[in-house]
């Protein structure tokens, strides 16, 4: 046994040192479209050939290190949180073993550009700021655990993208043609799915009982029911901005399945279909953080599911607000 | 080797996954190219979701007085960016700096307001602004 654990110390401290005598270094500066730096952008290099993906985040000064191996193609991406910046990706940037390889990106803006408050990042850090997480167990309801408060519902910080069939590809180019103007939450409809996805940093409220968890939401809309209760869905749903869901336990994980979307909504900007089903594995880990693994399967707009991975935190001294969408003044809305 | 953008650079640029994204997208109604900084006195205050928004009155370059209508983030965020809605008061004397409206009328998209009484910057989306 202790052979066999040599040997295998051995051969991954071995493969370590081959690798990293392979691989390049990929390094640059991530500036918005003013040419101010971009800090804690989230930057991936994904290999083309393998799918083996390495993360780093920019320093203050927008300035990242990324040195991936083995030396290749890569597809070099950047999503940045809601909305100030459109996200980034480079396809095919060969990067040499060995060699030091600059690649500087300029963003652009994005939804909520420099608007005054509307930050994401300067409001979620400011949320963080006043939060103090106790450390304690994970409360729980009826021998589960429960998911009930206030949540920073944060996004995938290195989302994958959706395989989209031709006409959704073809939708999603117009628009972008036409700078998003005609996106729901631009006529006071609900900013869509997964909900909650309203006005980030998104926040919901989560109110568990034995049998359904009722998720409360700023936006039109405002509130999402799970039914607990072992109702199965309806045969036949009308379609809704929201869908149906149900909820079963999975040991301490609590697997939503929902059903019954209309096509009107937009999964952030891209289309879907009636057929979208999407699957939420959620976990508390901790007392401070829920964990939420999204798979959205449509075969009506998707080639395969898509997946995604949410982290959300507790915010103990916030309350969400009503939000109705009164003054909207969509006169201005001209796309380009 | 120092990389620079081209356009076949930025035709490989596509779009990633997103799945928030603010009330509107800001390029559909703001130019970004189209900077403008403007003093003038609040006329009136509208606390309204999705967007605060902030009307002043200033003088064109013929010396004519104009009012400006300036559109911030929705007050949910603004209030928990330490912001009330008596901060900003009909009287105050107050610049903005902030992008013109696509459509050519007197509306902008605000970055930042500073009081023009104290200097005071009172908040806005870049780094070096200040929390009232």
């Amino acid at each position: 046994m202790r052979q066999f654990a040599t040997v295998a110390a051995l051969l991954i401290v071995g493969t370590a040192l081959f690798a990293q005598g392979a691989g390049g270094t990929l390094t640059g500066i991530v500036t918005g479209p003013t040419g101010t730096p971009v800090a804690d952008a989230p930057i991936q290099a994904k290999n083309r050939q393998s799918g083996a993906v390495v993360r780093a985040a920019t320093s203050a000064d927008g300035r990242y290190r990324l040195a991936p191996t083995p030396a290749g193609a890569y597809d070099i991406s950047i999503t940045m949180p809601c909305c100030a910046y459109q996200p980034f990706v480079q396809q095919n940037v060969a990067i040499g073993a060995g060699q030091t390889r600059q690649l500087d990106v300029r963003l652009a803006e994005g939804a909520s550009f420099n608007t005054a408050g509307d930050d994401p990042g300067e409001l979620a850090a400011a949320l963080r700021k006043r939060q103090k997480v106790p450390s304690r167990p994970v409360p729980r309801l009826a021998g589960k655990p429960d998911f009930s408060g206030v949540w920073l519902a944060n996004e995938d910080r290195y989302p994958e993208q959706p395989a989209l069939l031709p006409w959704a590809a073809k939708a999603l180019q117009e628009r972008l043609g036409n700078n998003l103007k005609d996106a729901p939450h631009t006529q006071c409809l609900p900013q869509g799915i997964p909900t909650p996805a309203s006005i980030g940093p998104f926040m919901a409220k989560l109110v568990q009982t034995p049998a359904l968890l009722v998720v409360l939401f700023e936006d039109t809309g405002g509130f999402r029911q799970v039914f607990m209760d072992g109702r199965p869905h309806p045969s036949d749903p009308d379609p809704s901005w929201i869908g149906h869901s149900i909820g079963k336990w999975d040991g301490d994980m609590l697997v939503v399945d929902t059903i019954g979307y209309n096509e009107q909504s937009w999964i952030g900007i891209y289309p879907h279909s009636e057929m979208l089903h999407i699957t939420e594995r959620i976990r508390r880990p901790d007392f401070g953080h829920l964990d939420i693994r999204m798979t959205l399967d449509d075969p009506g707009a998707f080639s395969t599911p898509w997946h995604q991975t949410l982290n959300w935190e507790l915010l103990p001294a916030e309350e969400v607000v009503a939000y109705v969408c009164e003054n909207n003044k969509a006169q201005h809305l001209v796309g380009r | 080797m120092r990389l620079r953008f081209t356009a076949a650079a930025l035709a490989a640029v596509i779009y990633t996954a997103a799945p928030g994204y603010a009330h509107h997208s800001f390029a559909a109604e703001f130019d970004g190219d189209k900077p403008i900084k403007l003093a003038g006195t609040v006329t009136k205050v509208e606390w309204t979701q999705p967007h605060a928004w902030i009307y002043i009155d200033a003088v064109d370059e013929s010396g004519k007085p104009v009012n400006w209508g300036w559109e911030l983030g929705s007050p949910t965020s603004l209030v928990r960016l330490g912001w009330t809605r008596s901060l900003l008061k009909v009287g105050t004397s107050v610049t903005f700096e902030g992008s013109r409206a696509r459509d050519g009328s007197n509306t902008a998209n605000a970055r930042s307001v500073t009081l023009n009484a104290t200097g005071q910057k009172l908040l806005g989306a870049s780094s070096q602004a200040q929390t009232p």
